[in-house]
């Protein structure tokens, strides 16, 4: 920044140069007057009274002195320059040049170089209404000075206040750079104050607190006080400390002053918003000339607590979600120290973290076996830390309860230098684990008695036939020896006795097959439908031609089956449909097609057809329509037919209409494509 | 060749009546004369095999599997495993359609294994097979 020009009462003393040409005056008789370029008259030495009572006073004679006065400064290029003014006198004047500039103009004059015309100041007096007597005897005052001398004590003035201005000068240009100095300093505290969320301050100690003597202006953003120190009495900084805090901050204060040491203390402050802010103050207490004082900065802390205890009321949230949580589950580190243990896992097992605070302790409390399975689960956890690990552990409580506990082991993230966070949290299976045991017992069981059934069945029929071969045999028998021997009647009984033993034998016989489908069967394999259909004709073939029924069969495919078992369903049904086929022009219609993976097959008659109500009633064990006399059978064949169906996976269904027909059709599974190889797939 | 007149020794192992009576009568109808030992288990059965003194040795042994107190494989079992006993044929003739006792029985050497039809003309075919089946037999080298 360019110094500004200084004024040359800066530079020197006036009083001083005052009284330097006052005595100069004294020695030499010449007045003077040190002159600023604005006008200012510094100092006046010997003036004469012509001028400053008479000629300065009048207008027209004033006007007479400004246009000297004008002239000098006109020409002041010159060392001196010389005047002889209107009103009759001689001025003098030299610039008075400082580092290089003319800061101001010494005058010399108010003399004559020659006696003067006393006739001229008559008029003068005459002129401007001077009175004439005052006037004559001012003008008899001036002195008579020859020129040249004039023009030396001019230059001697002026060179010798440049001299003394020079002085002066020097001195100022080093207040300037102390001024410098200083203003730098400032701004840099200024600076500092200004961008700083802190107000610094010194402080006097008293029994109150802290005194403050000076506060920066943040001191106005914090507490409504100014740093001018404008109020009365300076308030205490320990003012504006909440209560609670307030004991504290006294107690750490005097210690710092004991050991004049440095300190560091966070407390809450009344804002003069009326807001509580958290402040953490640094300073320094020390003793100067036996006074106690305080310096030090206090800075705004509110967001950084805040955030602290934002941080801290998570942290809190997250343990005690932990904590509350009815889950058994369990917080703890890479060294396996515990930090939490649900109320859950303490209920379950009795244990809570003061009991155990190592988690590998107390897991082989809880089970001793357990140890295993937690170091599998947390070494597939580190391997994958991404991943949920699980695994399966039985647990004992401390009361001696037992549950099956599932765990989990999830990996929290970094928590402190090296060290992670784990969560480890179980679900207790036990209802389910025994709900599978029972679940697994009852189909044991089920299993068992599906078995003592099928058996029982079996069993029951296969020893039936013993006592029916003997009734059997020997009414067979008596026929034979005793017919047309006994009378008609006794040809009639022994008819139906050997009747009613030969439909005993078919029904025993029926209920041995039908036991047998599950437990006799053959495994599955690839069955050709049309070398089935052929046997099946083969076997039929009397019967067909009895009825002279007309037979038309389209292709099959390969099956996958039983094959004695499939044989056995195209014979019962088709031999059903022989059965139960029309009168005149029977016919049955085999055909088959595929639909959504599997093969429908159909055996279709032209019979005398079922009542849609009862189309579910004919596939039940002994169920039948119609007369034994007219329709032979035990009411067996198709309820064997759907339990071969349905061992097949497929199922059997029947529509008719009464009088025109019925057609029974069953799904069945195709051979497999590399397992057709024997089959004459269509 | 053996004449038609020659007795046929047979034990019959079988504890129901009914089926005895019924053998009794099918080997009746037939054309070859036989003397027919009935015993009604398998205990019995033994005893009267290993204590022959007093008759002669069976020519075949019918036997039934189901028996009290010792059953017909036990019987078979020791039949099969006595030298002396050994080469008396011996047909299965029982109800049990069971492929087990089946297969045990020829295990266990059986000569034959016969399902007791129910139907009572079969049973008199059954047993002429039988007979048809024993003359075939008796040319076997070892019998005069």
């Amino acid at each position: 920044m360019p110094s500004k020009t200084p004024r040359i009462d800066e530079l020197v003393d006036i009083p001083l140069i005052q009284r330097w040409l006052d005595n100069f005056h004294v020695l030499t008789g010449a007045s003077s007057a040190l002159i600023d370029n604005d006008g200012t008259i510094h100092t006046r030495s010997g003036w004469q009274d012509i001028c400053t009572c008479f000629h300065r006073k009048h207008p027209e004679t004033l006007c007479q002195c400004v246009e000297s006065d004008n002239y000098i400064k006109a020409h002041l290029d010159q060392e001196v320059v010389g005047y002889h003014c209107k009103n009759g006198l001689v001025d003098y004047a030299a610039p008075i040049f400082i580092l290089g500039e003319h800061l101001a103009t010494l005058f010399a004059g108010q003399f004559f170089h020659e006696p003067p015309d006393r006739r001229f100041f008559e008029n003068q007096a005459r002129k401007y209404g001077f009175p004439e007597k005052e006037y004559l005897q001012a003008l008899d005052k001036v002195p008579l000075v020859p020129v040249e001398q004039a023009k030396r004590h001019v230059t001697f003035i002026a060179r010798t206040t440049e001299i003394i201005a020079e002085l002066g000068n020097r001195g100022l240009q080093k207040i300037r750079e102390e001024e410098e100095k200083t203003r730098r300093y400032k701004r840099a505290y200024e600076t500092l104050t200004e961008n700083i969320p802190g107000m610094t301050y010194q402080a006097r100690w008293s029994s109150e607190g802290r005194q403050i003597l000076f506060a920066s202006d943040y001191g106005k953003t914090f507490f409504g006080i100014s740093s001018e120190g404008e109020e009365a009495k300076p308030p205490s900084l320990e003012s504006f400390i909440l209560p609670e805090d307030l004991e504290r901050v006294f107690r750490e204060l005097r210690a710092a002053l004991e050991k004049e040491s440095s300190f560091i203390l966070d407390y809450r402050i009344r804002h003069s918003s009326g807001n509580i802010l958290w402040v953490t103050d640094r300073g320094t207490a020390f003793l100067r000339n036996g006074i106690s004082q305080i310096e030090g900065i206090i800075l705004d802390s509110t967001k950084q607590k805040e955030t602290e205890e934002d941080l801290k009321k998570s942290e809190m949230r997250f343990h005690r979600a932990i904590r509350n949580s009815a889950i058994p589950s369990i917080l703890f580190d890479s060294s396996m120290k515990i930090f939490e243990v649900s109320r859950g896992a303490e209920e379950a097992t009795g244990y809570s973290r003061e009991d155990i605070p190592q988690l590998r302790e107390w897991i082989s409390r809880i089970a001793p076996e357990g140890i295993s399975v937690f170091d599998k689960l947390f070494s597939a956890l580190k391997e994958n830390p991404a991943s949920v690990a699980s695994e399966m552990m039985e647990i004992r409580s401390r009361d001696g309860e037992k549950h099956f506990w599932e765990l989990h082991c999830v990996d929290l993230g970094a928590f402190s230098g090296e060290s992670r966070l784990y969560k480890l949290l179980a679900q207790d299976v036990t209802q389910r684990e025994e709900f599978q045991k029972t679940l697994l017992e009852i189909m044991g069981k089920l299993e068992d008695s599906n078995r003592d059934l099928q058996q029982f069945a079996y069993v029951t029929s296969h020893d039936l036939q013993e006592p029916l071969r003997m009734v059997s045999s020997y009414l067979q028998l008596l026929q034979k020896r005793y017919q047309g021997k006994l009378g008609e009647d006794a040809d009639d009984f022994i008819y139906y006795a050997v009747d009613g033993a030969n439909r005993m034998k078919q029904l025993i016989q029926d209920i041995l097959s039908y036991s047998r489908i599950n437990t006799h069967g053959r495994s599955f394999g690839p069955v050709s439908g049309d070398q089935i259909l052929q046997r099946v004709l083969h076997s039929l073939d009397m019967k067909i031609r009895e009825k002279n029924a007309h037979l038309t069969c389209s292709p099959l495919p390969v099956f996958w089956g039983d094959p004695t078992q499939l044989e056995q369903l195209f014979q019962n049904l088709i031999d059903n449909a022989l059965k139960f086929s029309s009168k005149e022009d029977p016919r049955v219609d085999v055909f088959a097609e595929f639909q959504e993976e599997m093969w429908n097959v159909h055996v279709r008659d032209n019979g005398i057809g079922i009542k849609s109500d009862y189309f579910e009633r004919i596939f039940l064990m002994f169920q039948r329509l119609n007369r034994s006399e007219e329709y032979p059978g035990t009411g067996l064949g198709l309820a064997l037919c759907k339990r071969i169906v349905e061992r097949h996976g497929g199922c059997l269904w029947v529509s008719s209409e009464e009088g025109k027909g019925s057609t029974f059709s069953f799904t069945l599974r195709g051979a497999p494509e590399n397992a057709s190889a024997r089959g004459e797939s269509p | 060749m053996t004449t038609k007149g020659k007795m046929i020794e047979i034990l019959l192992v079988e504890d129901n009546p009914g089926d005895v009576r019924l053998t009794r009568e099918a080997l009746m109808e037939g054309k070859i004369r036989n003397a027919l030992t009935v015993a009604r288990d398998g205990q019995e059965a033994l005893d009267y095999l290993l204590k022959k003194e007093d008759h002669p040795r069976p020519d075949v042994i019918l036997l039934d599997l189901n028996l009290p107190r010792k059953n017909g494989l036990e019987v078979l079992s020791i039949i099969k495993n006595d030298e002396n006993l050994k080469k008396i044929p011996v047909v299965i003739l029982t109800t049990s359609e069971d492929e087990r006792d089946i297969l045990q029985s020829y295990e266990l050497h059986a000569n034959c294994y016969i399902t007791k039809p129910v139907e009572l003309h079969n049973f008199l075919e059954v047993m002429r097979c039988l007979q048809n089946f024993w003359l075939e037999i008796v040319k076997l080298p070892g019998t005069e």
